[in-house]
């Protein structure tokens, strides 16, 4: 099945390299200046990802997300940004959009972002493909790609799969464990595996409690072996088995481990969580019968930071509980301020981390709710970098990016050249004589930065 | 230890040194620490005596906590040293770096008391795990080692009780607490309903043993 992506960005410069990048990539990509054309391609093609500028006259990136999740509600949305503000990213959450990069972005980082979304053809295929495509405008719009369609269960009680990412990732389980009797998942650190394990549980209607737990990188013995096959027979306990430990189970550990899964009763499912970093190794450090089956199929478990639903939701409930369970029930609220920190934090821990920090930071507050200042301290603690310190733009820097945006847009559309525009504006050309590029202008119309204006 | 930055931070607000009788020692800046002096001999009589029980040797360590406020009680060369610390927000204040690196890894937060147990029974180093109920007194534990009987533990755990008792009685920071003893460590958690978790393990967990360790007392604090 052919996966597209569709790429919109108003600044065709921009637009045309993403468009290029990608197809370097060999991804099959979509490109338009306009959102209505974007909208109406939407309509038209299926994709598998859109990736859109936010910073867009007429219709701004989030218009543009809330039309086309009209249009089509599931489809993985990325923003790409320069410096959005907190109000902008709590409308974006709440719409859904599946991730926001800032611009510039790191190549590398984009590509893999967009891998989890789609996967690129071979360099063989996609030249075919595109030598086809030259041939006949049709030929790709006839392509059948590939439609989410969420089938299990609704309402998840533990987990938080408000993102469209988390989604994504749940119904590949889900699917999964209807027909296997392994899944795995490669997963970032400090990822919220036992509150999958109880959804796991609960979706096939079996007790979510209590779950169990095989540490590969522990002894095997008879207790934890005659669990097991207990399991089977059992109507009190899911058979859903939670397997972890892999970063730090030798081989031949892990070779006992498998024996005794090979002679496990068939009503149970083993549910694997490999750390991800696992497999930049070489040779990967896992056993080669469960390689074997990794390979046929895994999941990847998608990192927080690319979940931003899911992490309002999870800091909501997160605050409440330790606050609670502190006894101090006042303290279960975010400042307005907090939310920007939560929301600019990469959260490299994942769904631990973030529960350490909302805990550490309650456990600090001297009173509620819980502001920035606090959070700031508690990721300072813990050895956090790049905490994200939200502030907004000052006045004259905003009103000179705006000024660049505005005199290239002139240039591109009128073409000639910037000291003959700077002319045709009046400008004193002392303010400029030291620019050798618009971005090097100052503030043309300081004027603006007083009161009275 | 990561202090922190700003008038945030974690700061240590008294300090004192003491000889093994638990009279100031001579470094300490002046002051009176009588007071100081008679209730951190009550507490370590206190400690002593389950370890004594227990068979586990000299206190070294004594840490005990709530949020915002911390008490730490370490032996040294010539007696001990004695700190009060403000701004404490968790065991991550008193861990060592590898644990709290071992802690982002380490899943086990939303657990059932049962599931403690039982992930305790995984634990490497452990020789006992109980939980004991405020209403009804009963212990629902896990035993991994017969060498210290179910009496003696059960002793020993009563004593831990008391000292928590007396840290209340006191004023001092509790509900969270550690001693470190030269053959074993014993650490309690206690809620807000005054259920209590305890364990006795090896006098040193590995780090990722520690990890597990301190994340089912969160899963315990937040049942």
């Amino acid at each position: 099945m052919l996966q597209k992506i569709l790429v919109l960005d108003d600044e065709e410069n921009y637009a045309k390299m993403l468009h290029s990048l990608l197809e370097q990539h060999f991804f099959i990509v979509d490109s338009a200046t306009k959102p209505e054309s974007a909208l109406k391609a939407l309509e038209e093609k299926e994709y598998e990802l859109v990736i859109s500028d936010y910073k867009m006259p007429v219709m701004d990136g989030a218009d543009f997300l809330q039309k086309s999740r009209q249009i089509t509600p599931s489809l993985p949305v990325i923003l790409v940004s320069g410096l959005m503000n907190t109000p902008e990213l709590v409308k974006v959450a709440n719409m859904g959009v599946t991730l926001v990069l800032e611009k510039p972005i790191d190549i590398d980082n984009f590509i893999s972002h967009v891998k989890r979304f789609v996967q690129p053809l071979s360099e063989e295929d996609f030249h075919r493909l595109k030598s086809e495509q030259a041939g006949s405008d049709t030929s790709l719009q006839d392509a059948a790609a590939k439609d989410f369609v969420r089938s299990y269960p609704a309402q998840s009680r533990w987990l938080s799969d408000e993102s469209p990412a988390m989604q994504h990732f749940l119904q590949e389980l889900w699917d999964a464990i209807q027909e296997q009797a392994h899944v795995f998942m490669k997963s970032p650190p400090g990822c919220e595996f036992e509150l999958l394990m109880r959804e796991l549980s609960r979706w096939q209607e079996l007790p979510a409690d209590p779950l169990t737990f095989i540490d590969v990188a522990s002894s095997v013995t008879t207790a934890v072996a005659d669990k097991i096959k207990a399991l089977g027979e059992s109507s009190d306990a899911s058979p859903i088995v939670g397997v972890y430990g892999y970063a730090a189970a030798p081989l031949p550990q892990q070779d006992q481990w498998v024996d005794l899964m090979r002679e496990a009763p068939e009503s149970i499912v083993f549910v694997h969580v490999i750390d991800e970093s696992l497999f930049d190794q070489d040779p990967l450090p896992i056993n080669p019968e469960l390689y074997e089956l990794i390979e046929q199929s895994s999941s990847q478990w998608p990192a927080l930071y690319e979940r931003m639903t899911d992490l309002a939701v999870y800091t909501k409930r997160l605050l409440a509980s330790h606050a609670g369970a502190m006894g101090r029930p006042e303290r279960g609220q975010l400042a307005e301020d907090a939310l920007g920190v939560i929301l600019h934090y990469r959260w490299p821990g994942n769904y631990r981390e973030l529960g350490d920090v909302l805990r550490r930071t309650v456990a600090l507050a001297e009173a509620g709710p819980v502001t920035a200042a606090e959070l700031q301290e508690i990721l300072t603690r813990s050895g956090a970098r790049h905490a994200g310190k939200v502030s907004l733009p000052k006045l004259k820097d905003f009103l000179t990016h705006e000024q660049v945006n505005l005199i290239e847009l002139t240039l591109r559309n009128n073409g000639g050249d910037l000291t003959a525009l700077l002319d045709c504006m009046d400008i004193d050309p002392a303010l400029t004589a030291n620019a050798k590029s618009t971005a090097e202008l100052g503030l043309l119309f300081p004027e603006l930065l007083t009161a009275k204006a | 230890m990561n202090e922190g930055t700003g008038t945030l931070g974690l700061k240590v607000a008294e300090k004192a040194a003491f000889l093994t009788d638990f009279t100031p020692a001579e470094e300490n800046d002046g002051g009176d620490l009588t007071e100081l002096s008679l209730l951190l001999t009550t507490l370590f009589r206190s400690a002593e005596g389950c370890g004594e029980i227990l068979d586990a040797g000299p206190l070294q360590r004594m840490i005990s906590w709530q949020p915002g406020a911390g008490l730490h009680l370490v032996k040294t060369e010539t007696g001990f040293r004695y700190e009060k610390y403000l701004s404490v927000t968790g065991w991550e204040d008193f861990e060592a770096d590898d644990v709290r690196l071992a802690m982002t890894g380490s899943w086990q937060l939303h657990l059932t008391l049962q599931e403690i147990l039982d992930a305790m029974t995984r634990l490497d180093g452990l020789y006992w795990a109980g939980i004991r109920d405020f209403e009804t007194s009963r212990w629902n534990e896990c035993h991994l080692d017969t060498a210290v009987d179910s009496e003696t533990l059960h002793q020993s755990a009563k004593m831990a009780l008391q000292l928590d008792i007396l840290f209340k009685g006191h004023g001092l920071p509790r509900g969270n607490l550690r001693l470190d003893f030269a053959k074993s460590s014993l650490c309690s958690w206690s809620n807000t309903r005054d259920d209590y978790y305890m364990a006795l393990t090896q006098s040193e967990l590995p780090a990722a043993g520690r990890a597990v360790l301190v994340r089912c007392g969160q899963a315990f604090i937040c049942q």
